[in-house]
């Protein structure tokens, strides 16, 4: 039995939660602003296009990329369940169909529902008839509740299978996303000129057999007035949110009953692989294999990890696409995408671990050990990802010959970029404080936040200058020639990465008072 | 003692987690208007025990009843009837302390009038006034079980379940907690508590249960567990550690051996 009463206190509940902070309120507006304007933008493409086509494939491509952002957005957008997380209510007098009720109804406050019901709206409006017109109501409302409780189901599902750690990574996630969007709206001209309307028609041919696009399908086969085919997309949708109530059911009693509750005799393997120990000394392995687990474990690493993505974005789906039959030597490119991402990722070495720095410090040694340990992880994941993105511009673009000088310009400005993240780490360290994203925590002090955007562009001029002999040859023609300018460079990059962490790991290790004083300072 | 005589009345309780067994067959009777003590150590299993009690999670086997009623066939109907202030302490950290009272109260379908009244006197008692609009995820742990706490007596409960309620909490405010809670006794309720500290569960319990490992060691009047010893002492010879064994830690001894293990040198 629902309790309504209670049901309808998780909207003003969302809301309050939503609009909390000035930041959250500040994002609250924009999203309206550029949600509600795109979704303006697409009624109005929709109305000018009435009649044709081109319509019905709009409006079917539309609401169904909606309701893959519905699906998807949840689980990185820090939206449904994060906000008004299920087992928050856990000790309250509250069913299982009364909070999913109360879900439900916290779903239409917000941005996305706002987008979801223009555009459900706009689609109505372009009825032919009256009785269509009625119709298409019913199919919109049947889509808004589907993708309402599509995005209900995935999140639930997440929430049990990640825990807290996933909740927590959303936040962070969410400033990503936006960059990542950011970048990629770059490349949608690119993208744009690639694609065909017989693309897109094979696209909705695919769209339409997902269970998720059935009322969208429906709602398009009526608004050109084909009306049989889409009382059959209609029921199909109805059927799918039912079958989505009763998944959803499950997961929230599965919820509110303890599931996913974690094994706390569970029993992890150590810490320091043998083959680190092999690599390098015991306490520079031992701060590597600290930070491969932080790396893992802390959403806010995850952020600065991944933050590399839209820059990466940004420099291969251009190649990828309209210039892949250009030329080959573009691949080049992709390390200056290594050379910024690394910059970002150990440019606050200190940042989410900082108050760590006490036991790092604590036994005495010098700190060249640790800053290594602390950047090989950083430096690593974003160079092996970078590497295998090269790998696969070498096939689209045939250039294998200038792979192995890639990779070397991979290694080198990597190797560059985290000796500059050491060096601006130890000058200007920046902690975050607990619940704080490491992009938030960057921006916390303007001068610290100007600090980091001089460092990220003197980083760029100077993996350029590195590369500079390198990329010569490479570009005159003789792409294995250029192996040899490369190799020595990445000698000397080796070099120099070592030589500034000695000198300023010895430093460092003299100046500990200081360096936490700085850490405590601007926390 | 007839089944309507306890408040909380808990029968061949076990839940596993893999292959640990978290709580282990274990039998609890908490008698109506007493203040019963539930300790153990690190991982005896109290968290999970009270979790079950409460319709936090479900139990693998066995039967617990809260007030006479039987908890994982209608689990809402029990927490109706109890505050908890469970181990996890979630709450809605964008919501200010006053706010989330609000919202506890109108869940729990408190008029207005009574939720600002109530509201005022439990942050005024818990030291929250200065906090009164301040967000909760900007508060200490120790104010988080304070407002934890002041959602979980917001609807005069007979029967109040309170997992660690004095851990961070400063000693002016476990004062006031402690008067609240005798207070609550005094009018015929029942309190449950877990805790690690010794000296409050003896000053304020009247019954009291030793766990470890999972299973119910000892469980009884205050008197009884005690059985004329201090109460830290029946604790440690129950669980078996009054002493640190002989045996171990043998190389905190060999410090003047190993010089090499504290250099300070640079790799």
């Amino acid at each position: 039995m629902i309790d309504w009463a209670s049901a309808r206190s998780f909207i003003p509940l969302k809301f309050r939660t939503i609009t909390r902070t000035p930041q959250a309120l500040i994002g609250l507006i924009l999203g309206l602003l550029l949600g509600g304007g795109m979704a303006a933008l697409g009624a109005f493409a929709l109305w000018a296009l009435r009649g044709t086509e081109h319509a019905e494939l709009t409006l079917a491509l539309s609401l169904g990329g909606l309701a893959a952002l519905w699906l998807l957005g949840p689980l990185v957008l820090g939206g449904g369940e994060i906000i008004l997380d299920i087992r928050r209510f856990g000790p309250l007098p509250l069913g299982r169909s009364t909070i999913g009720a109360g879900l439900l109804l916290a779903s239409f406050v917000g941005v996305p529902a706002m987008v979801t019901l223009i555009a459900v709206g706009a689609s109505v409006t372009h009825a032919a008839s009256a009785p269509v017109a009625a119709f298409m109501a019913v199919a919109g409302l049947v889509f808004v509740v589907s993708v309402i409780v599509a995005s209900r189901v995935v999140v639930s599902f997440m929430t049990l299978v990640f825990g807290t750690r996933f909740r927590a990574a959303a936040t962070a996630v969410t400033m990503l996303v936006a960059i990542s969007l950011g970048a990629a709206s770059q490349s949608l001209v690119y993208i744009g000129q690639l694609v065909s309307l017989d693309d897109l028609r094979a696209l909705r041919s695919i769209a339409r057999w997902l269970p998720t696009s059935w009322a969208a399908e429906s709602l398009a086969l009526a608004s050109a007035d084909r009306l049989l085919p889409a009382v059959a997309f209609l029921a199909g949708a109805v059927v799918f949110v039912g079958a989505l109530f009763v998944v959803w059911g499950r997961l929230l009693a599965r919820h509110l009953e303890g599931g996913g509750a974690a094994d706390p005799t569970k029993r992890r393997g150590p810490l320091v692989s043998p083959w680190m120990d092999r690599l390098v000394d015991r306490r520079t392995a031992a701060a590597w294999a600290r930070g491969n687990r932080s790396i893992r474990r802390d959403p806010r690493e995850w952020a600065e990890t991944a933050a590399f993505i839209p820059l990466v974005l940004a420099f291969s789906l251009p190649a990828l696409t309209v210039i892949r039959s250009a030329s080959p030597r573009l691949m080049l490119v992709s390390y200056l995408a290594v050379s910024s991402s690394v910059a970002i990722t150990t440019s606050n070495i200190f940042g989410s671990d900082g108050p760590t720095v006490v036991a790092d410090a604590f036994p005495g040694d010098g700190f060249k050990s640790v800053l290594i340990g602390k950047t090989i992880p950083r430096m690593v994941a974003v160079m092996l990802l970078v590497a295998l993105g090269t790998v696969a511009l070498a096939v689209f673009t045939d250039g294998w010959l200038l792979l192995p000088v890639s990779l070397a310009l991979i290694t080198q400005s990597g190797l560059v970029a985290a000796t500059a993240g050491i060096f601006v780490s130890l000058r200007s360290p920046i902690p975050l404080p607990d619940r704080v994203g490491s992009l938030a925590g960057n921006n916390a002090g303007c001068v610290a936040s100007l600090v980091r955007v001089v460092t990220l562009f003197s980083i760029n001029i100077a993996t350029t200058a590195w590369a500079a002999p390198t990329l010569t040859v490479a570009l005159l023609g003789r792409p294995l020639l250029a192996l040899v300018p490369g190799v020595a460079m990445l000698a000397a990059a080796v070099w120099w990465y070592r030589w500034v962490a000695e000198v300023e790991g010895r430093r460092t290790a003299n100046r500990v008072p200081e360096l936490l004083a700085a850490l405590s300072l601007r926390s | 003692m007839p089944l309507s005589d306890f408040a909380i009345h808990a029968h061949g309780l076990t839940k596993q987690f893999g292959q640990h067994t978290a709580v282990d067959r274990l039998d609890l009777t908490v008698p109506r208007g007493s203040m019963f003590g539930l300790l153990g150590p690190n991982g005896a299993g109290k968290s999970t025990t009270l979790s079950m009690i409460t319709g936090l999670l479900r139990p693998d086997a066995g039967l617990v009843t809260v007030n006479g009623v039987s908890v994982w066939p209608d689990p809402t109907a029990v927490k109706a009837g109890i505050g908890v202030v469970p181990e996890n302490l979630l709450l809605f950290e964008r919501l200010s302390a006053r706010e989330f009272l609000s919202y506890v109260g109108r869940f729990r379908h408190m008029t207005d009038e009574s939720i600002d009244a109530r509201t005022n006197d439990l942050l005024a008692v818990l030291d929250l006034e200065s906090a009164d609009d301040k967000l909760i995820t900007d508060f200490s742990m120790g104010m988080r079980k304070k407002i934890s706490l002041a959602a979980a007596l917001l609807h005069a409960p007979p029967l109040l379940i309170l997992d660690e309620p004095f851990e961070s909490v400063d000693p002016v405010s476990q004062r006031s907690i402690r008067q609240i809670l005798d207070q609550l006794l005094d009018a015929g309720g029942t309190v449950v508590l877990s805790s690690h500290v010794m000296a409050t569960v003896e000053e304020l319990c009247d019954w009291a249960a030793i766990m470890h490992h999972g299973q119910l060691l000892r469980h009884g009047p205050m008197s009884e567990v005690r059985a004329g010893q201090r109460l830290d002492d029946v604790f440690a010879q129950t669980i078996g550690s009054d002493a640190l064994p002989p045996t171990r830690l043998d190389w905190l001894n060999t410090f003047a051996a190993e010089p090499e293990n504290r250099s300070g040198a640079e790799l």
